[in-house]
């Protein structure tokens, strides 16, 4: 079964993520934790997608992104950024970071259903990237 | 805002993809939460400090909007861009009308429970 990390601090924003990723047959991990994330990251191979705040206490989430890139064992991994505070702005920094898509909270749990398949299968990436193992 | 629902139902149960006990869970949550984060601004009111005030307020917000508790969400919406704003004045009346409209969902969604069962 392919992994999701989520990494998220509000409880019931991450709950209702995990609940819709389990839906559709996926492990979800939680964390609330940057830090922990990262390590869960470099610790599972069968991770298939990042899903994750922009904000987490211990870690932005531009840094995750970043860390997750100069990482060869990672570095083709899917990032979903979820954010409350939007910006072009900030939707451009954490794109060009490489994250694979951004989406605004609340979170609109249809298009997280429809985007995780896309990301885990490499057809939906902004910057032309391919989820590592699936390369093109 | 008088076409803004004080709670949609409809949107909750997808937002949890139809699982009702999930989302008495999460109204669970929410009340522990709003039950620290209320009062917390009201003391962050008190010593004026705004910055942390519109932080707290933005965390209310989503927790707010996660349930689909609109009129609640846009009230504490309200109090973060004020306090953003550094309009103390403002924020202290919106925390006022938020608690209320707090209540006001709290009542609607414990109606909504009942009716379900």
């Amino acid at each position: 079964m392919e992994k999701i990390i989520i990494a998220e601090d509000d409880p019931i924003s991450r709950i209702i993520i995990a609940k819709a990723v389990e839906s559709m047959g996926y492990f979800a991990i939680q964390t609330a934790n940057g830090a922990h994330a990262l390590e869960l990251v470099q610790s599972n191979p069968e991770v298939a997608l990042v899903i994750t705040d922009i904000s987490l206490p211990d870690l932005d989430g531009r840094d995750f992104v970043k860390s997750i890139r100069a990482n060869d064992e990672t570095k083709n991994l899917p990032v979903m950024i979820i954010s409350g505070v939007v910006s072009y702005s900030q939707i451009i920094e954490v794109l060009e970071l490489g994250a694979s898509r951004f989406l605004p909270k609340p979170i609109d749990i249809r298009e997280v259903k429809r985007l995780i398949p896309k990301l885990i299968s490499g057809d939906e990436f902004d910057r032309g990237q391919k989820p590592a193992g699936k390369s093109a | 805002m008088s076409d803004v629902v004080v709670f949609d139902s409809t949107g909750a149960l997808d937002r949890v993809c139809g699982d009702s006990d999930l989302l008495n869970e999460l109204f669970g949550m929410l009340q522990e939460q709003a039950g620290i984060i209320v009062p917390e601004i009201q003391e962050l009111l008190k010593s004026s400090d705004l910055p942390n005030t519109s932080k707290k307020a933005h965390c209310l917000k989503g927790a707010l909007g996660n349930l689909w508790a609109n009129v609640a969400k846009n009230v504490a919406q309200e109090l973060e861009i004020a306090a953003k704003n550094g309009d103390a004045n403002k924020a202290e009346t919106l925390i006022k009308v938020l608690e209320g409209e707090i209540e006001t969902f709290y009542g609607v969604f414990k109606t909504y429970q009942s009716e379900k069962r």
